[in-house]
């Protein structure tokens, strides 16, 4: 097989991985995706035990969640559980490409981390290419948590600085031990995927999560909306308004109403914004984003619309 | 008395500005006693007591120069992280001195009597080089000799001892500084606990008493020790094994860089090559752990994840569900009951909701490219142009400093004390402290006892780009665990920053946290700050968008925004220090402030 490793997207909503209950009432996340944790959510996904993976989160938001665990038998609530969640969460993750992997198919989903049962831990999982098998090591500081006797699977040579800790391996469906690993932190000569240095890829990938960042970036873009005139700030929080109160239809109806008077080029122009507003799920949920990104429009301007601009007002 | 070599006594001279060694005209005469001996021949040794201390006196100096830059001027200690113009030292006495030593008194009761002048003169008088004090290198004279004890080996010198021949002496020198090593460790103490109760702190406790038993337990290794930063010196070229041992076998791992060099390298003999704490600062770290098992079959400690959890943990008027399984050293942390008494009883009181944790700490390789830097600009000053590597820090500098840190972590915490008062203070260790807020806005408050603590004491780490300092707050509810505070402060990476837990972080430098701070003096609109806090809660693009956007001018929000940008020069790349979500979380807090008691 050509391939080391198959490199999969990780996407999930909300995620708590890794670490024990602390004195009965919080529960730690790590932001990793240990080998511990991923292989065995394969496992059981898939049924077949030579499945190995490891990887890591590169965007993700730190939240927390409290939970009253409920004893049914005694009918009482036991002390609030505190639990520390990711947000969001998007990664990747590498499984080692062997027989057992060739039935990953190339989009699927799994459930993985703890409070499955309250919907935490479902993850997407989408295959973005793979690793050569004649990927070269370099010194790093390792992104992901790895038993030491998978050290070699992994081509993790020349632990430098070793971080450890231990990952529970099971031994059977109700057992198992924890194992000697390696952890976030270590510096080792490894395959770059694994090393916090080498995530640019990861971090590219994240500039897809904030959808306002998106809009905004195709607002500036746009020029219908910058070449025809500048807009007033009270022509900007009279749509405003009316978007956030009534919706987009009331909007639009309120721009066509101004298309015959003065405003005619700033109505045409926010006709577009308000298309582009569509087209954002955010917005369309909370219509006051969309009132907020109409008032600070010409904060928006790009720079060259803003010298054309200000030319004008010079010759005025 | 001692009649013995008290070793530090050996520049005493140097109080009176005397120079009268053997090979001067005009040689003073003292009493006859051992330490007299040591003071008088240390520079021209005459037996191998004498030729020790010169060994001692030279890793001890702050420099390797010949002396005095070729200035004579008796200049006063000139601090680096002090803006101090430069003074002249005063003088004692000969006489005075000389009677005093005829009683031949021991370092402590002669540090009582003249600490005062001993901290002022400098230990090399000369401009440029005067930068630790007589005290400091006498200090550390003296542990470097007791550190050499039996390490000399004179047996190497072929020749029969002949001590009156100064080329003989100078020979013998040469083959036992080439043939005795030095190895000098740089350890940082960890602990894997993630303390999640009040009595889990004790693992804080512990490993403050660790260290300071390590600093006790072996007063001639330890050079330097601050919070969890050790520099410990060994008179070998392997490292101080039962050292580290007493550390790990605690529960403790370390990480450790070493540099190995011999006694001609440390004391930058001429024609040798050097060895140098910026080699230290710049070696590659290694873990040291305590012995750590293969495999551990379940209940593994739930606090430190690292041991067995052989010992059940239920506490009193604990239940049945929370009963914890714990390993041998966090058992005990537990046994010792809660030690942070403050901490216990805001727990039980309804009214307490945050609290403000500040964590101080000092990184020392940072501290040596700092120390260095600092020293490259005084002697740009003082008008000379060292090439880069005469640049020397020495042990005696970073001595010298860790004087000044502990008055800095004093100065901090009366600080605290008096602006939060007793009550609302918990000190858990010199270097961490924790305040209870009323709100979110007097968690500023305790930068400014820090800034204000830095002027008074480090002023030149305010305005140079060299800061070794590590200041972390982090403002969260009494509930959130220690072990979250704890990992939040060791990933920060600002020189100042401040993490509202679940909310925003704000990064500052020390240059421009006198600006940050001094933001609460304008006259800005609580309502704006607030309003930029809510958008910004919904997306940090939207909140940047309000804040740039100034096409409302007579806006009252715009006006605060304005004024801000004014004042911190915002638009200028980086000149405050402080990205936008550091804005944000100034506005979070400030927004939220209140006055403390005693403010009007």
């Amino acid at each position: 097989m050509s391939a080391a490793f198959l490199r999969y997207e990780l996407r999930s909503d909300v995620i708590c991985l890794g670490e024990r209950l602390k004195a009965g009432w919080f529960r730690p996340c790590t932001d990793t995706v240990p080998y511990s944790q991923i292989s065995g959510a394969l496992r059981w996904a898939f049924g077949d035990a030579d499945l190995h993976a490891a990887g890591h989160f590169c965007h993700y938001e730190v939240d927390y969640l409290v939970q009253g665990p409920r004893d049914r038998l005694r009918d009482i609530s036991k002390l609030p559980l505190r639990v520390q969640v990711l947000r969001q969460a998007l990664g990747s993750v590498y499984v080692l490409a062997n027989e057992a992997s060739r039935v990953l198919p190339e989009e699927f989903e799994l459930q993985m981390g703890a409070l499955r049962s309250k919907g935490l831990g479902q993850c997407s999982l989408r295959r973005l290419g793979e690793v050569p098998a004649d990927v070269s090591g370099v010194l790093g500081t390792l992104n992901t948590r790895i038993p030491l006797a998978r050290q070699e699977m992994f081509r993790l040579r020349e632990v430098h600085m070793p971080i450890y800790g231990y990952l529970f391996e099971p031994t059977s469906p109700y057992t198992g031990n924890y194992v000697l690993s390696l952890f976030e932190g270590t510096r080792a000569v490894a395959p770059p995927f694994l090393l916090r240095e080498f995530c640019h890829e990861d971090k590219r990938r994240d500039l897809r999560v904030d959808e306002i960042e998106m809009l905004r970036q195709r607002i500036e873009e746009c020029d219908h909306v910058w070449q025809r005139c500048t807009y007033t700030p009270n022509f900007l929080d009279n749509v405003g308004a009316v978007l956030a109160d009534h919706g987009f239809g009331v909007a639009r109806t309120f721009l066509a109403t101004r298309e015959e008077r003065r405003e005619s080029d700033q109505a045409a122009g926010l006709k577009e914004v308000l298309r582009l507003l569509e087209t954002c799920p955010r917005v369309q949920q909370n219509r006051g984003i969309g009132r907020l990104i109409i008032k600070s429009l010409e904060a928006m301007r790009p720079l060259r619309y803003k010298q054309a601009r200000d030319q004008k007002r010079r010759a005025r | 008395m001692p009649n013995e070599l008290i070793p530090e006594l050996h520049d005493v001279l140097k109080l009176t500005g005397e120079h009268r060694h053997p090979q001067s005209r005009n040689p003073v005469t003292g009493p006859d006693t051992p330490t007299w001996k040591g003071a008088f021949y240390h520079s021209a040794p005459v037996d191998a007591d004498t030729l020790r201390l010169h060994l001692a006196d030279c890793l001890a100096a702050a420099s390797s120069r010949p002396s005095g830059y070729g200035v004579s001027q008796l200049a006063a200690t000139h601090k680096l992280w002090k803006d101090d113009p430069l003074r002249e030292a005063s003088k004692l006495e000969l006489h005075e001195v000389l009677d005093f030593l005829a009683s031949d008194p021991d370092w402590p009761a002669f540090a009582d009597r003249y600490g005062e002048a001993l901290e002022e003169r400098a230990e090399e008088a000369g401009k440029g080089l005067n930068v630790t004090s007589l005290r400091t290198h006498m200090e550390l004279t003296g542990k470097f000799y007791r550190l050499l004890e039996g390490r000399l080996d004179l047996s190497a010198v072929v020749q029969p001892a002949n001590w009156g021949d100064a080329n003989w002496v100078s020979g013998a020198r040469e083959t036992v500084t080439q043939q005795t090593k030095l190895t000098v460790s740089h350890l940082r103490v960890e602990f894997p606990q993630r303390p999640v109760r009040a009595k889990d702190l004790n693992v804080l406790i512990a490993l403050a008493e660790a260290v300071a038993r390590i600093a006790q337990g072996y007063p001639d290794r330890v050079i330097f020790a601050a919070g969890q930063e050790l520099l410990v010196v060994s008179p070998d070229s392997r490292p101080d094994a039962a050292l580290e041992t007493e550390l790990t076998a605690a529960g403790f791992s370390l990480q450790a860089r070493r540099v190995t060099g011999t006694l001609a390298e440390w004391t930058g003999q001429l024609g040798a090559s050097r060895a140098s704490l910026l080699q230290l600062a710049e070696a590659p770290t290694q873990a040291v752990h305590g012995s750590l098992p293969e495999i551990i079959p379940p209940p593994i400690c739930e606090i430190c994840q690292m041991a067995p959890g052989r010992h059940p943990w239920t506490g009193p008027g604990e239940e049945e569900e929370s009963e914890e399984y714990l390993c041998a050293n966090c058992y005990g942390y537990r046994q010792r009951g809660a030690r942070l008494p403050q901490l216990a009883a805001w727990e039980s009181d309804p009214t307490t909701r945050r609290l403000a944790w500040f964590r101080l700490e000092l990184p020392l390789s940072d501290l040596i490219h700092c120390l260095r830097g600092l020293y490259g600009e005084y002697l740009a000053q003082i008008g000379r142009r060292p090439a880069p590597d005469e640049i020397e820090v020495r042990f005696s500098l970073l001595a010298e400093f860790q004087r000044d840190y502990l008055r800095l972590l004093e100065a901090v915490r009366t600080g605290l004390r008096e602006r939060f008062g007793e009550d609302n203070l918990q000190e858990v260790l010199p270097n961490l402290h924790c305040a209870r807020l009323e709100d979110p806005g007097q968690a500023l408050e305790v930068l400014s006892v820090y800034e204000h603590q830095v002027r008074e004491l480090m002023p030149a780490f305010l305005h140079t780009q060299y800061c070794p300092l590590r200041a972390r707050l982090i403002v969260a509810d009494l509930k959130f665990p220690f072990g979250e505070i704890w990992r939040i402060s060791e990933q920060a990476t600002a020189d100042v920053q401040v993490t509202l837990v679940g909310a925003r972080r704000l990064r500052s430098t020390h240059r421009r946290l006198r600006d940050v701070l001094s933001l609460r003096n304008l006259r800005l609109r609580p309502s704006a700050l607030h309003n930029l806090a809510e958008i910004a809660r919904v997306s940090d693009t939207l909140a940047q968008l309000r804040w740039l956007d100034r096409s409302r001018p007579s806006d009252a929000d715009t006006h605060t925004y304005q004024l801000i940008d004014r004042h911190l020069h915002w638009r200028r790349e980086d000149a405050s220090g402080l990205d936008f979500e550091g804005l944000v979380a100034f506005a979070q807090m400030a927004s939220a402030a209140r006055p403390l008691r005693g403010e009007p």
